[in-house]
């Protein structure tokens, strides 16, 4: 498994709690019920090896899907709840050599009257030892 | 030339397709109900429903103004006059 991976998994276990058996990773088929939690993966950087190690910057989009009336309001408490999980633990359970940067992104849209997806865009260094 | 009294009844008659009555504060009237499937996002389903009725009926509705059709409440969400007598009424 990839470093890469070994974190994406790391960051789906770390939310589930939040939403049990309705978080998913880089999902487009319908969602089966609302809310819901998809992690997409966007990109990934690096400056390359140096000193016998190499930084890479992951960008990924924590995206929850919810349905209320003020559709921005349903999707709040997870938005929270995410943030909260990420604050508590910025390594993911994975020690030192991966940190979720301070730095976020929010973008709300809505579409159908009521329907929600609030995009939380992180960047997640991790280092490994080529 | 414009669809007069009779053309609008023949498009709303209980005969056809979808027609429901509806319930609109204390008053019944009928109308054409749809509910086509619609998608949010490309990833949550849901449908879309609408009601289409005689503009004489639905003189005083507004955006956010309840209807319950077939027992199941809606919320208007916008008004439609087609310019021929007729209301589409979005609903949610």
């Amino acid at each position: 498994m990839s470093a890469r991976e070994t974190l994406l998994v790391a960051l789906q276990d770390k939310l589930s709690p939040l939403l049990p058996a309705s978080v998913w990773r880089n999902r487009k088929e319908q969602l089966p019920t609302t809310p819901a939690i998809v992690i997409r993966l966007e990109s990934e950087s690096d400056e390359g090896q140096m000193l016998g190690c190499r930084d890479a910057v992951l960008s990924v989009a924590i995206e929850i899907y919810s349905r209320g009336e003020t559709p921005d309001q349903a999707a709040d408490d997870l938005l929270e709840g995410v943030i909260d999980i990420l604050d508590a633990d910025s390594t993911l359970g994975l020690g030192s050599d991966v940190q979720v940067m301070p730095v976020r992104n929010v973008e709300w849209a809505i579409d159908h009257y009521d329907d929600v997806a609030v995009t939380l865009r992180l960047l997640i260094t991790y280092r490994t030892f080529p | 030339m414009p669809f007069d009294a009779a053309d609008l009844a023949a498009f709303l008659d209980p005969s056809m397709p979808g027609y429901r009555p509806a319930r609109l504060g204390e008053v019944t009237l009928g109308g054409l109900y749809r509910k086509p499937y619609a998608e949010s996002f490309g990833m949550i389903g849901g449908n879309s429903p609408s009601f289409l009725a005689l503009e004489t009926d639905l003189a005083e509705v507004a955006p956010g103004d309840a209807i319950e059709i077939d027992g199941t409440p809606h919320a208007i969400t916008s008004v439609q006059p087609n310019g021929a007598g007729l209301i589409l009424l979005s609903l949610k």
